[in-house]
């Protein structure tokens, strides 16, 4: 162990080992240490319901605990998170399905003034929210995952449990039909 | 990640750039893409649109998310069930009883001694004649309390 690890791998790792042994100070530095981006995350996987989010995360947090004196430390804690956020956030999307779509915001028109001008980024930010929201759920996740938490396609294939040839071409084929449904943003052409 | 193209196409570039712009292409594809994309306007313009795609992507912010959770994490992993172990309760309520029933007989073992000395005190303070308060001066051996030699006193009836 060790090798190859960075240092706040080594340090998770250690964490880990004393929260096996229901150290509940070291847990409570993992819990400050990851709650951040674990939140941010789950807001976008959730559609930014915070409550929702926010329950999510805590949830996390408890199957860790549950999990820690069986947990392996390898220096993946972040990765192993992001997973059973993910699949948290899966479920509680699969029992309360959104119902916004990209349509129902208003479209960039070509009577719009110039994109640099009408750009309302308000209104831009929930035109990609809704993209990303109607991508099928397999691109959606390695899109949140890359674009957002900047996590590395090895990560992602570990955390969705594929491999990692599947994550490049949903990268690409999420890059495609996001290019496709944003491009009014992009270009200022009229949406249809 | 991908082996290198017999005939570069248009096609096998594209489905890369996305990895490319990624960071996780192997170097000599990178090297291949960078090459192609400068020399190929099509394939210049999507590498332009991604960049843009990035970028606007990049909009959506999320919630803000500026909040611990520890109180409410700590409070759960409290009521978890090993925290609370049914099991380890019983333990220590045996232990406490049997720490409480030792220090009970300890009590009763240490009001016969002191019973005992009183009475020792008493004789000896009515024999000064006595050689020695600490022998008996039958056997000349050390006085022991009656609760570790197992005899009980014959002062106290």
């Amino acid at each position: 162990m060790g090798e190859g690890l960075q240092q706040h791998e080594v340090e998770d790792d250690a964490l880990m080992r004393r929260a096996a042994n229901r150290d509940t100070v070291a847990f409570g530095q993992i819990v400050r240490r990851y709650q951040s981006p674990l939140l941010r995350a789950a807001s976008r996987f959730l559609v930014n319901d915070t409550d929702m989010a926010a329950d999510a995360v805590q949830e996390t947090f408890l199957r860790l605990w549950q999990a820690a004196p069986t947990y392996s430390p390898q220096g993946n804690l972040r990765a192993y998170l992001y997973r059973i956020l993910y699949n948290l956030c899966r479920d509680a999307r699969r029992r309360e399905r959104t119902t916004d779509r990209l349509e129902d915001f208003p479209p960039f028109t070509s009577a719009s003034p110039t994109p640099e001008i009408a750009l309302d980024r308000r209104l831009l930010s929930d035109a990609v929210r809704c993209a990303v929201e109607e991508l099928p759920e397999g691109q959606r996740a390695v899109f949140l995952l890359n674009q957002y938490e900047g996590l590395s396609y090895r990560a992602i294939a570990a955390i969705l449990d594929c491999p990692e040839g599947t994550v490049a071409s949903r990268k690409h084929l999420a890059l495609e039909a996001l290019r496709h449904r944003l491009q009014p943003w992009m270009t200022g052409e009229d949406n249809k | 990640m991908s082996t290198l193209p017999q005939d570069l196409t248009c096609t096998w570039v594209r489905e890369r750039l996305t990895a490319w712009l990624d960071g996780e292409l192997p170097p000599n594809d990178e090297a291949i893409l960078r090459q192609h994309v400068q020399n190929c306007p099509d394939c210049d313009h999507l590498y332009q649109e991604l960049m843009a795609l990035a970028e606007l992507t990049a909009t959506w912010q999320g919630q803000s998310t500026e909040q611990d959770l520890w109180p409410r994490v700590y409070e759960r992993i409290c009521q978890e069930p090993e925290m609370t172990n049914p099991s380890h309760e019983s333990e220590m309520l045996t232990l406490l009883q049997s720490l409480l029933g030792e220090m009970t007989a300890m009590r009763g073992e240490m009001s016969v001694l002191r019973r005992e000395v009183s009475e020792l005190r008493r004789q000896l303070a009515a024999s000064p004649s006595l050689a020695s308060p600490y022998s008996r001066s039958a056997t000349g051996q050390p006085l022991l309390p009656y609760a570790s030699s197992g005899e009980s006193s014959p002062l106290i009836s």
